[in-house]
């Protein structure tokens, strides 16, 4: 046969081969059968994710009950602390008081020292109290050698050589009685 | 008693009955284009039911997004296309000639065409021929063989131009045609 003359049976085979291979009708039931797959499937897949959700959840409780119940122990265990050394005069032991707050006071000059003392002093914990260095411990030595203790004008203990102040006189106040024949004209 | 991973679930479930109805819907309606589409690719009943049910699992999961698909029957075609061939595995080896000596056979017998194209030699011989042609002319020639897909439609598929798609449905053609002839003569010539 010539290449120019094409076989009609070739034509027609391909064009009824083409037509069968586009497949078999699907078994009936097909949109159920898919239907059913995918609601399947879409079920199990939102479990999973549900049981994921479940289990970060679980997780992130199970921390924060954890941090809860140990942040007060962390808060009620004792921290080193450090003591002042003993002065060589008969002072009274200072009271226990933060780095920072001691630091303070040794700055202060002595006037001052009664002023900080009253003030609400901060928590104990805050800053991390720390041993004194070798010259902070120095320096106190120092001002507890040249320092001289509070002295409360008035008393008795400035009289030595504290800082003079005048008396004041108040002249003494005269309350004359009412009189009642006055009292009674006002009415 | 009911726990409360039941009543999540079943919330769940009942938020999305609207969309339910909807995939219902879209399931009856395309079914049938989705499932040629696959069964066109992977020529086996199991595995082309397979990839529709994905197609349908996955326009479920654009649910959001069922207001933007301007096509909805194009959308669903592209994405069964691109699912079935992502799961096509080679065809089985087909011996050209003996396949071709039983339609010759079956021919010279006085076998109607109608018959000879039903055959399974004659099928898989077309499979090994649709197999054997360029992947472009191939792509077009399968879509076009569902009998499901316009031009246009198919030409969305692909992502070509409508004019594109005819012309490699008429190459495909013609190669497919040469080859067979070829076949057929060598052994009809014996």
């Amino acid at each position: 046969m010539h290449d120019d003359e094409p076989d009609p049976f070739v034509d027609e085979l391909l064009e009824a081969s083409l037509k069968q291979y586009r497949g078999e009708e699907p078994r009936s039931g097909l949109e159920m059968r898919i239907l059913a797959g995918v609601r399947t499937q879409e079920r199990a897949t939102r479990l999973h994710w549900l049981g994921w959700a479940v289990a970060v959840c679980a997780g992130i409780l199970a921390v924060i009950a954890l941090t809860l119940h140990f942040a007060p122990t962390q808060l009620r265990q004792p921290t080193p602390s450090a003591s002042l050394p003993q002065p060589a005069t008969t002072q009274p032991a200072p009271p226990m008081v933060s780095r920072q707050q001691r630091l303070l006071s040794l700055r202060r000059p002595a006037g001052g020292v009664h002023r900080v003392a009253t003030r609400r002093s901060p928590p104990e914990q805050f800053p991390t109290p720390l041993p004194l260095t070798e010259q902070e411990k120095l320096l106190l030595a120092y001002f507890n050698k040249t320092a001289k203790p509070d002295s409360i004008p008035g008393t008795g203990e400035n009289s030595a050589g504290g800082l003079e102040i005048p008396r004041i006189i108040v002249a003494a106040l005269q309350i004359e009685p009412l009189d009642d024949s006055q009292s009674e004209q006002g009415k | 008693m009911i726990d409360a991973g039941q009543v999540i679930l079943s919330e769940s479930v009942s938020t999305t009955d609207a969309s339910g109805d909807e995939l219902e819907a879209t399931v009856r309606e395309q079914a049938r284009l989705v499932y040629r589409i696959a069964y066109s690719v992977l020529r086996n009943h199991h595995d082309a039911e397979d990839v529709a049910q994905e197609t349908f699992l996955r326009f479920l999961r654009q649910r959001k997004r069922w207001a933007e698909i301007r096509d909805r029957r194009a959308w669903l075609a592209a994405v069964a296309w691109r699912v079935a061939l992502d799961r096509k595995r080679l065809p089985a080896e087909v011996r050209l000639e003996e396949t071709a000596e039983v339609v010759s056979k079956l021919r010279a017998d006085g076998a109607a065409v109608d018959e000879i194209a039903a055959s399974r030699q004659m099928m898989s011989l077309l499979e090994r021929l649709v197999s054997s042609l360029p992947l472009d002319l191939r792509e077009a020639l399968i879509l076009s063989a569902t009998e499901e897909l316009t031009s246009v439609e198919i030409s969305e598929v692909l992502g070509i131009p409508e004019g594109s798609v005819r012309t490699r449905l008429l190459r495909a053609r013609e190669i497919l045609r040469e080859k067979l002839a070829a076949l057929l003569e060598h052994k009809h010539a014996r």
